[in-house]
């Protein structure tokens, strides 16, 4: 069941590339190919913009909130090959970092979870994978991982931080492992894990047969278990799953979509993944316990419309 | 960039869009010879391995053929069926044939990969296109104005679209419209000339009177069916012109940038914004050909070779991708989306040189890594997401689409869409019913509902037990559920007398009486005993003859001593079940009915503490049975002892026999269950006792944040919170938090809670000049501060065995801690040295304050001092190593060394710089 609570119109002059509720769902970000980075207050149905936030110079592609704990900050990444990280101090939004370091479009952008610090990853066009951190003092490093995915990283994604693959570790390291989920235009799906400060490609995920859109790495649900959705312009959604008994990930493919598929979301509590087709059409799947993946609502991105359209006519009556 | 590159003068044809993985056929250009004046001539296939960060792409096959080619096609007949797995590979020959390949034969390097040959051209055949509709559909052009049309499923005869258009001439290009499938375009050496195939005749003309262009290429738009690019050859006019043949009278743009005469073009399928054009001025330029700025916008430019580029594609699975043809025969794959990934160079140009070669030159250095390419200037259709959905904290969803506009003059509102995700409809059903029952008291309907809805005995007999929980006399009607009516117990009484009609009769008594004799037999010492009084001694008579009745009678009228003497007798002797109950009862020993009592009769012992026990022991009591059945029999009939925790209103235990009890414990629906029991229980316990203990820790609380995650994963935020509003659990806090902060307004009766992280608060890295400047004015400042606190020897900016977060001045508290020993007193070598290294620093102070000193150096000082602040002396020091083995000597030996051996000296004694 699925209802619209509240229609946000943006105002954005151009195509909207992503949109995000932060971690309290309290604020709405978004950005478009106007270049532009808008952020919404969004409480109680209101929609009023707190931010209209200018320092891109191409589409602004992606969004990612960081955890509260480090206060209302925001990340975008853009065709402009920048990564900007925005912050509110006092009510009042603005850079504070900007990361110029890649060589062509940043596609992806996702923090870690917080219990890694201030950690974001970001995908780009020119292939790499780029980890930014900082301690909170002012620093701020990076590392990059080079030629992570030929020809174009598209999407980054980490795994939650309770890595339940407790019998790949030999019981030695405590501390949960930092891994990330890649997906490219070389078709791939890739895992990578840091290693003594250096990030290693553990796994390499063949099956789609065109790019690979988006992944998305299913929060922890205290099972041994780790899910992870990739979508693709090969019109098709996979689930790999590792049980965490060894490093084998089997794969299924959810169905074959009329569309591109563009984006695979998760929902907090790790048991419901959103889809969304090049067609408007946004799919829920869930997995039954038989363990097949059965989609139980199809929400035409005409709901919204509908409702919306319902609204023009009340205003007309 | 450059990705890829293939070693051969050749025409190439990518895999269609439907194969996979992505091949590029190649075919040996006519009419050109490179250095080996060899002339053979080959059809081949290469992989494009992208997983390699190298330049090579393996060549896959390669086969032999009789002449060489001006075009290579490669269509996607009969993709995805047995026949052409791979497609079909159709290749122009200069000898006027045209060839048909089985790709997935040539690619499995099957001999008999050739399907057909078909020899109906006069001349060469330069021009070749299929139709995009009809996949079978061959147009072909060749010398003499010769076009035609072949289905390849049947090629005995081709169709001509028309009459030749005179004058013959070479027929340059053939191009199918995008949109309409049985339009064709085709350019002869000064004209283009459009065919309609239904009407068998060309319908338009299109040439310019204003300009001589010489029409090489014609490629149709995408996705308008009226409009075409034209491209002259003519190094006069090395123009693009768009025409619309609605207008056909003048081209709508002319794209002017070429130097010399265009060769090829290609209008990249996936966004009609950007063309490709090639020339024989060496370059290849991608346009916005939509873009209205005079002489057309060129968006991007690709550094080639010096050399005439021939041919430039798209790579139709990949729009990134695309090959550009050179003269001095390589074919190259670049990627529009600039970067450069370090690409191990090519050895093939170092082999080629091992070859004896007549015109061999020198080797053209290949950089290791290579510049930096910007990508393309204005962002790719293909990287536009234009829909997406992400899911928030409780159970929303985050969409946007995009909309196509039914009205262009209005553009469609960009609206973001918030939706609630329910997916479990009946929780959250439940789960009101619930929170209204609590709320308006109405609990016996609610548990009256809840019982008439199970189909299952013992759900429904626990529901009928927390309903009575909200009766009058709720342990009289817990009786009535084990079974125990009172009612019908008196009945039962009565019927079970009337049977047996032992009535004693006052004249029947006087009669017997009467008959008593007082003899010295047993009887007659017991009348005796009776008649003076001496019950204790008829008593013991009875006892003796084993007149159980009697004495007990008797001890009742005897006093109550000796009524509990006899009865105690009476007990011991009597060992049945009944007596024992007799027995417990009369003693009031109830733990001894609950420990003793056979299991599988404990709705008997429930219904005797019910009936007897005190308000004071009965729950611990209903407890102690509930304990046996959950631990003997192997708790086969651990099941009731849930009962038993109901009617004692022990909360926490039922909630450990349910998760014992209960399958899938973790699941939605077990969970609302056990929601619905114990938040009754809680209610009924509140209103018998006039208090309930908060739910703090154990199961309980575990089970309530679990269900208020379920909750609040559903949206309702609110009874999420009321679950665990008085929870002070620290492990509830974060979902507190975040419930609390996600309903976004004060709520009543709640304090705003703790945030449960640790802030860490984020500083913006200021403007890089500014901040080397201050950085640079704090070293100062920092060195000399230092430098001062050498001399004085107290004044050290330094934190002996100090936490290394203290902050402030740090001399007195190193005087309070340490005042009597080592440093006062260092040894006479550490001094030594420490002196030294101020002479060092002198040294350095004054370089900085002269500002002589190089930006490499001031950069790596710097660094160091960073790390010095995060008390990171190793990486200092390898920054400090570096410095010296690539800075000037002479700038820094002066200073360097003493920097080290404070460092060193820092490090070792683990003192914090500040």
């Amino acid at each position: 069941m699925v209802s619209v609570l509240n229609t946000v119109d943006t105002a954005h002059e151009d195509m909207v590339h992503d949109a995000q509720l932060d971690y309290y769902g309290t604020k709405l970000a978004t950005c478009s190919s106007d270049r532009s980075v808008k952020v919404f207050d969004v409480r109680n149905g209101q929609q009023t913009l707190i931010s209209d936030l200018a320092g891109h110079e191409g589409p602004v592609w992606q969004l990612a909130w960081a955890h509260p704990m480090f206060g209302n900050t925001l990340a975008s990444c853009g065709y402009d090959r920048k990564v900007i990280i925005w912050k509110e101090n006092n009510g009042t939004w603005g850079k504070i970092y900007e990361y110029t370091n890649h060589d062509s479009s940043v596609n992806s952008v996702a923090f870690a979870p917080h219990e890694f610090g201030l950690l974001l990853a970001c995908g780009s066009s020119d292939g790499t994978i780029s980890i930014i951190s900082s301690t909170g003092d002012g620093t701020w490093d990076s590392k990059k991982i080079n030629n992570a995915h030929s020809i174009g990283c598209n999407a980054v994604s980490w795994a939650p931080a309770v890595t339940p693959n407790s019998l790949f570790d030999t019981g030695i390291r405590q501390q949960p492992v930092k891994r990330i989920v890649s997906g490219g235009c070389d078709n791939l799906v890739k895992i990578w894990r840091e290693e003594e400060g250096q990030w290693i490609e553990e796994q390499k995920l063949d099956g789609h047969s065109d790019w690979v859109r988006d992944v998305a790495w299913a929060p922890s649900i205290g099972l041994p278990k780790s899910i992870i959705a990739t979508c693709s312009q090969d019109c098709r959604v996979i689930i790999w799953t590792n049980d965490g008994s060894n490093t084998t990930w089997v794969s299924k493919v959810l169905q074959k979509f009329n569309d591109v598929v563009w984006h695979v979301s998760w929902s907090i509590t790790g048991n419901i993944l959103a889809v969304s087709g090049g067609d408007n059409k946004v799919s829920l799947w869930k997995e039954s316990t038989e363990g097949q993946w059965v989609c139980i609502s199809d929400v035409n991105k005409g709901q919204g419309q509908i409702s919306e359209d319902k609204d023009r006519e009340n205003q007309q009556n | 960039m450059r990705i890829k590159e293939i070693d051969r003068t050749a025409n190439i044809a990518w895999s269609p869009v439907d194969q996979y993985p992505i091949y590029l056929a190649t075919g040996t250009a006519a009419q050109q010879l490179d250095a080996t004046f060899s002339t053979s001539s080959s059809v081949e296939c290469y992989s494009l391995n992208l997983a390699e960060a190298t330049l090579d792409m393996p060549l896959v096959a390669s086969k032999q053929t009789e002449c060489r080619f001006h075009k290579v096609l490669w269509g996607s007949l009969g993709i995805g069926t047995s026949d052409f797995p791979a497609g079909v590979i159709v290749t122009g020959g200069d000898n006027g044939d045209i060839q048909v390949f089985n790709a997935d034969s040539l690619i499995k390097q099957d001999e008999d990969c050739l399907i057909n040959k078909l020899s109906h051209h006069n001349g060469a055949v330069r021009a070749l296109d299929l139709n995009p509709f009809q996949k079978n559909l061959l147009a072909s052009g060749g010398g003499d104005s010769e076009i035609y049309i072949w289905d390849l499923n049947k090629t005995e005869k081709p169709m001509t679209p028309g009459q030749k258009s005179q004058p013959p001439e070479d027929v340059q290009c053939v191009a199918w419209n995008q949109q309409v499938q049985h339009i064709l375009g085709s350019t002869l050496t000064n004209r283009c000339v459009v065919w309609d195939l239904r009407k068998n005749e060309p319908i338009i003309k299109v040439s310019d009177s204003m300009s001589r262009i010489k029409c090489k290429h014609v490629v149709w738009h995408p996705e308008v069916a009226t409009q075409l690019m034209l491209s002259s050859e003519d190094d006069h006019t090395p123009v693009i012109q768009l025409w619309d043949l609605r207008y056909a009278t003048s081209p709508l743009k002319v794209l002017e940038n070429h130097q010399r005469g265009v060769l090829s073009m290609a209008w990249c399928p996936q966004d009609p914004d950007l063309l490709l054009s090639c020339g024989k001025d060496n370059r290849i330029l991608c346009w916005n050909p939509n873009s209205n700025i005079q002489g057309g916008e060129v968006i991007y430019e690709i550094p080639t070779s010096n050399q005439w580029c021939f041919d430039v594609q798209w790579c139709p699975r990949n729009p990134s991708l695309i090959s550009g043809s050179t003269f001095d025969g390589h074919i190259t794959i670049y990627s529009l989306m600039g970067g450069g990934h370090p690409i191990q160079p090519s050895n093939k140009v170092a082999e080629s040189f091992n070859t004896v070669e007549p015109f061999g030159q020198a080797p053209i250095p290949v950089p290791q890594e290579q510049e930096k390419v910007m990508p393309l200037q204005k962002p790719p259709k293909w990287l536009r997401k234009p829909v997406g959905a992400s899911f928030a904290f409780g159970g929303k969803l985050v969409s946007f689409g995009h909309m196509k506009s039914t009205n262009p003059q209005q553009p469609v509102p960009k609206q973001v869409y918030i939706s609630q995700v329910i997916t479990e409809t009946e929780i959250v059903n439940r789960s009101s019913q619930l929170e209204q029952a609590i709320n308006n008291n109405q609990f016996l309907e609610f548990c009256a509902m809840k019982a008439s809805n199970c189909n299952d005995n013992m759900e429904e007999s626990i529901w009928n037990f927390l309903k009575v929980n909200f009766e009058k006399d709720p342990r009289k009607e817990f009786l009535h559920l084990l079974g125990y009516d009172e009612t019908g117990l008196a009945e039962k009484k009565y019927t079970a007398e009337s049977n047996i009609s032992e009535g004693v009769d006052a004249s029947e008594l006087a009669q017997k009486m009467s008959q008593l004799g007082t003899g010295v037999s047993a009887d007659g010492l017991m009348t005796q005993a009776l008649l003076t009084g001496n019950f204790e001694a008829a008593v013991d008579m009875c006892l003796s003859q084993n007149k159980m009745a009697e004495a007990i009678l008797l001890a009742i009228a005897g006093g109550q001593e000796l009524l509990s003497k006899t009865q105690k007798i009476y007990f011991q002797r009597n060992k049945s079940h009944l007596g024992r109950l007799i027995s417990s009862i009369v003693t009031h020993d109830w733990p001894h009915i609950i420990n003793n009592c056979e299991l599988d009769n404990w709705k008997e012992a429930l219904a005797v503490i019910l009936t007897y026990s005190k308000p004071e022991e009965f729950s611990p009591l209903c407890d102690a049975l509930a304990s046996r059945l959950e631990s003997e029999n192997n708790g086969q009939l651990s099941l009731y002892a849930s009962l038993c925790y109901i009617c004692s209103g022990n909360i926490e235990r039922l909630v450990e026999n349910w998760m014992r009890n209960t399958e899938n414990n973790n699941a939605p629906m077990a969970l609302q269950d056990l929601v619905e029991k114990v938040m009754i229980l809680r209610k009924a316990v509140y209103l018998t006792r006039g208090s309930i203990s908060e739910i703090s820790t154990g199961p309980l609380a575990d089970r309530l944040n679990q269900y208020a995650g379920l909750l609040a994963a559903q949206g309702n935020l609110f009874t999420a919170l009321s679950y665990l509003r008085n929870a002070n659990e620290p492990s509830l806090a974060v979902l507190l938090d975040r419930l609390y902060q996600a309903i976004g307004q004060p709520i009543q009766g709640m304090t705003q809670p703790q945030f449960p992280f640790q802030r860490v608060n984020l500083l913006p890295v200021g403007v890089r000049q500014p901040q080397q400047q201050q950085q640079e004015q704090q070293q100062i400042r920092q060195r000399q501060q230092m430098r001062g606190s050498h001399q004085a020897q107290s004044k050290i900016g330094v934190g002996y065995n100090q936490p290394p977060n203290m902050s402030g001045p740090i001399i007195p508290s190193y005087q309070e801690s340490k005042t009597e020993s080592a440093w006062n007193d260092p040894p006479l070598q550490m001094k030594r040295k420490l002196e030294d290294v101020c002479r060092k620093l002198e040294i350095l102070y004054d370089k900085l304050r002269e500002d002589t000193l190089s930006q490499n150096v001031l950069m790596g000082l710097h660094q160091i001092v960073q790390y010095i602040q995060q008390f990171d002396y190793n990486t200092c020091l390898s920054i400090q190593t570096q410095m010296i083995s690539q800075g000037n000597f002479s700038e820094i030996s002066a200073f360097m060394p003493g920097v080290k051996v404070l460092l060193q000296t820092a490090s070792q004694l683990q003192v914090y710089l500040q």
